[in-house]
């Protein structure tokens, strides 16, 4: 008994301080990002994109849109795609088995013809059935192939595309006309720049007219708002902070843009991983600094890119368990970086801090519910120091997220109101009362799943944007 | 004891989260605020420049300019930013004579490039950054050696828009000494060498010329690149032994250049880059040979269609498609053993004339 209740003292006490330092990582990165923003907003006064539009210089670019049961929203965002503010781009669809109407849809809304399209194969993809063209649409590609994956499509995708940068995009999801632009010309100012990802927003609730985002609106459910606050933090604190050291080991897999030839030197996406965002980037980091090459992997905030996110608990159960696999699968696949001093800040620093704080942290966060509480239960934790930790660590949670939100604020977009910025902002403070521990739990359930759920990509409802 | 602690805590937590919500509510509205104000202050001087355009007599529009030229005194800072943005704008793209005409005059009147002047010396680096674009677009010529000065800066943005800004001024000196810079500097892409050369307003050949006088085969490279557009024939003969550089680029940029001037008297050049080792040589080179279209190339184009290498192919297909007119070789391709050869003229019938050749 004295042994147990040793046990539970001291996990209490890791638990307890673990939490905290969780806290505390999160609010350096808050305010490395605040300065960054600050910095990037003087900085910005000068940025030009729009001198490129009309310019042949950019680098042309690919925009492979890998599609599976996107029937609800494939045909506004391929319209939205050709029409983007870009000089020299063309729009590869790769329909990945299908089983709802998405291929009728695209054939039919783009009447498209088949056409014998001999491919250049750089990496290894499930069969292609069958390649499809209308003159009409001089820059759209669409493919049609056997179920392998979004990893698979993606590949199929570079091997189909013709130009030397490409863009991975989510079928839902919607760019900015001009977010490319502000991608590519980081291209152009530094030839080290392998990949630079963009700022993915909610848009659940948003005004979006034929595949266009017009305007921000609060959505209906709670749900829905906590993940607009959510991605705030993640985004805005999280990958602003990490950028400034080129330790990102993730880029949004819906908007993401990168150099071709380095991703097909670096082998392409792994096939046999559902998180394949993360994983190309992790990938090319091992690979580049093995190869000693000098290299930047970029996140732009300025570049906006909006997706649907889950409408439904039992959605973003799915989406959060998938995330947290593909975190596992990742990791353990590059576990020899880790301390590794040839991987510079991605071996000593991004990669413990994911293994700790984004794996364990899970573990140890939800092991903390039930041993805080019964540690004080057993009177090993006295009732002060109990409710000093849940005050300090629930101001720290509020703290960060309402951080978030003043993050988003000061990027000077204007994109949210002042009216809309006070709404969200109960739910900055109620997402530490329970949606916050659903998540945690939801990312244990990945972790003990992870076996029987490895390769399946479970799939969330979405409905058309123009609704 | 307990009492008093949950009590603490309530306060401190209430206390906490109303510091927090504050200061994103004022952040938030200073942030509406500022563009609530841009907005007006441009739907407020496109009006006024409105009446300027549409004042019917001389006196009428002086005051209206004098009307603006107040407005815009009050927020200078703004304003003039704002003001300055529809001028370029009206200036550049204005098609009407009359409104062109105000719009000179306002810049005239209120000259809103002496702001920029000032910023240029004593903004911050961001702000000269500005100023140098500003000042470029409303072609200041005279700024041009105090913007030289930041050609070489450090603050990236700055240096940036400094050499954006000497090219659009038709700084020839100054863009010399910057491309030569880019020999040992190779942190920005080629294609930033190309975007200078296409937004100078000064004479391109001479600009060519003094970048090739003391180069290394990068700027070589780039700089033929850059004016292959322009069809320099007086660089003909450079170009045509440059065709057998030893560097890649080179060879591919020479060649590149040679098919924009598509001269036949280029066709050995072609027919040799066309067996080049390096796939991108022989690709560019079957651009050449469609564009001089004589026997010995059509020949070389049939051979090009049957390459090793994908691009080679694909290029050569489009070519033979495009050029030939009766289907002689589009069918000798689609009939011969090669069946890459016969899908990538397949390909490219379909892709570009939507018609299919089966074999």
């Amino acid at each position: 008994m004295g042994i147990l209740r040793a046990v539970i003292y001291y996990f209490n006490i890791f638990c307890m301080a673990f939490t905290l330092a969780l806290s505390f990582v999160y609010l350096t990165q808050l305010l490395i990002s605040y300065f960054v923003i600050q910095k990037n907003i003087a900085k910005n006064i000068a940025q030009d994109h729009r001198h490129y539009i009309s310019s042949e210089n950019l680098l042309p670019i690919s925009i492979i849109v890998p599609a599976y049961n996107e029937e609800e929203n494939i045909i506004s965002n391929i319209y939205h795609m050709l029409n983007i503010d870009y000089p020299e781009h063309e729009v590869i669809v790769i329909n990945d088995g299908s089983t709802d109407s998405t291929h009728d849809k695209i054939v039919s809304g783009f009447n498209m013809k088949q056409i014998k399209h001999p491919i250049k194969v750089s990496l290894k993809t499930k069969k292609i059935r069958a390649v499809y063209f209308n003159p009409q649409f001089p820059n759209l590609i669409y493919i049609d192939k056997e179920n392998g994956g979004k990893s698979d499509a993606l590949n199929a995708g570079i091997n189909a595309s013709k130009y030397p940068l490409f863009v991975c995009l989510d079928a839902d999801s919607i760019i900015e006309r001009d977010a490319i632009i502000k991608i590519s010309t980081e291209f152009l100012k530094d030839t080290k720049t392998v990949v630079a990802g963009g700022f993915v927003r909610i848009s659940n609730g948003s005004v979006i007219e034929n595949g266009k985002w017009k305007r921000f609106r609060t959505p209906d459910l709670a749900v829905e708002r906590f993940q607009i606050v959510e991605y705030f933090r993640a985004f805005l604190a999280g990958r602003i902070s990490w950028n400034s050291s080129n330790s990102l080991l993730i880029v949004s897999g819906a908007f993401g843009v990168f150099n071709k030839s380095v991703v097909i030197e670096a082998g392409g996406y792994k096939t046999d991983t559902i998180g394949e965002d993360m994983e190309i980037i992790v990938t090319l980091h091992q690979y580049l600094r093995k190869k000693k090459r000098k290299y930047r992997i970029r996140f732009i905030e300025d570049a906006v890119c909006w997706t649907q996110g889950p409408m439904s608990l039992q959605d973003i159960r799915k989406q959060r368990r998938r995330w947290q696999i593909g975190l596992m699968d990742t990791l353990l696949h590059h576990k020899s970086m880790v301390l590794n001093p040839r991987y510079g800040t991605v071996g000593f620093f991004s990669l413990p801090y994911a293994w700790v704080f984004e794996f364990f942290g899970a573990l140890v966060e939800s092991f903390g519910y039930f041993i805080i509480p019964l540690a004080l239960l057993l009177n090993e934790l006295s009732l002060f120091y109990f409710v000093l930790y849940v005050a300090v660590s629930t101001l720290l949670g509020i703290l960060i997220s309402l951080g978030g939100l003043i993050l988003e604020q000061k990027t000077n977009k204007g994109t949210i109101t002042v009216k809309q910025a006070m709404q969200l902002t109960p739910y900055a403070m109620l997402e530490n009362f329970g949606y916050r521990q659903f998540i945690t739990l939801c990312r244990v359930e990945g972790i003990l799943r992870y076996r029987s759920l490895k390769n399946i990509w479970s799939k969330v409802k979405r409905k058309p944007f123009d609704q | 004891m307990i009492t008093g602690i949950v009590i603490t805590s309530i306060v401190v937590f209430f206390a906490f989260f109303l510091i927090l919500f504050v200061s994103l509510y004022v952040i938030s509205e200073n942030q509406e605020e500022i563009i609530r104000k841009r907005k007006e202050s441009l739907r407020k001087i496109a009006k006024m420049l409105g009446a300027i355009i549409d004042s019917p007599t001389e006196t009428s529009q002086e005051y209206e300019i004098k009307v603006l030229s107040n407005y815009i005194e009050k927020d200078k800072r703004n304003r003039i930013d704002i003001l300055s943005n529809i001028l370029i704008e009206g200036l550049l793209l204005e098609e009407d004579e009359r409104g062109r005409k105000v719009f000179y005059m306002v810049f005239e009147q209120l000259k809103p490039q002496v702001y920029y002047s000032k910023m240029l010396r004593r903004g911050s680096q961001n702000e000269k950054a500005y100023a140098c674009k500003i000042l470029s677009y409303f072609y200041q010529t005279k700024e041009i050696p105090e913007i030289r000065k930041y050609i070489f800066d450090r603050n990236k943005e700055l240096s940036y828009n400094a050499a954006l800004a000497i090219s659009i001024l038709g700084d020839e000196e100054g863009l010399v000494k910057l491309i030569s810079s880019y020999k040992s500097n190779y942190e920005y892409s080629h294609r930033i060498i190309l975007e200078l050369f296409s937004i100078y307003s000064g004479d391109i050949k001479r600009l060519a010329i003094k970048c090739l006088d003391d180069c290394n085969d990068y700027i070589k490279a780039s700089v033929f690149k850059a004016v292959a557009k322009y069809k320099i024939i007086e660089f003909q003969d450079m170009y045509l032994k440059e065709a057998n550089n030893k560097d890649p680029n080179i060879r591919a940029a020479s060649i590149k250049a040679l098919s924009e001037i598509g001269n036949p008297r280029y066709e050995q050049a072609f027919i040799d880059a066309v067996h080049d080792d390096l796939w991108y040589v022989r690709s560019t080179a079957v651009k050449g040979l469609g564009k001089i279209n004589t026997v010995n190339s059509r020949k070389a184009l049939l051979e090009a269609v049957q390459d090793k290498e994908w691009w080679v192919r694909y290029n050569a297909a489009h070519v033979i498609v495009s050029i030939d007119d009766n289907m002689n070789m589009t069918n000798q391709v689609l009939n011969g053993n090669d069946e890459f050869a016969a899908d990538a003229v397949n390909f490219a019938l379909q892709k570009v004339y939507n018609k299919s050749a089966g074999k």
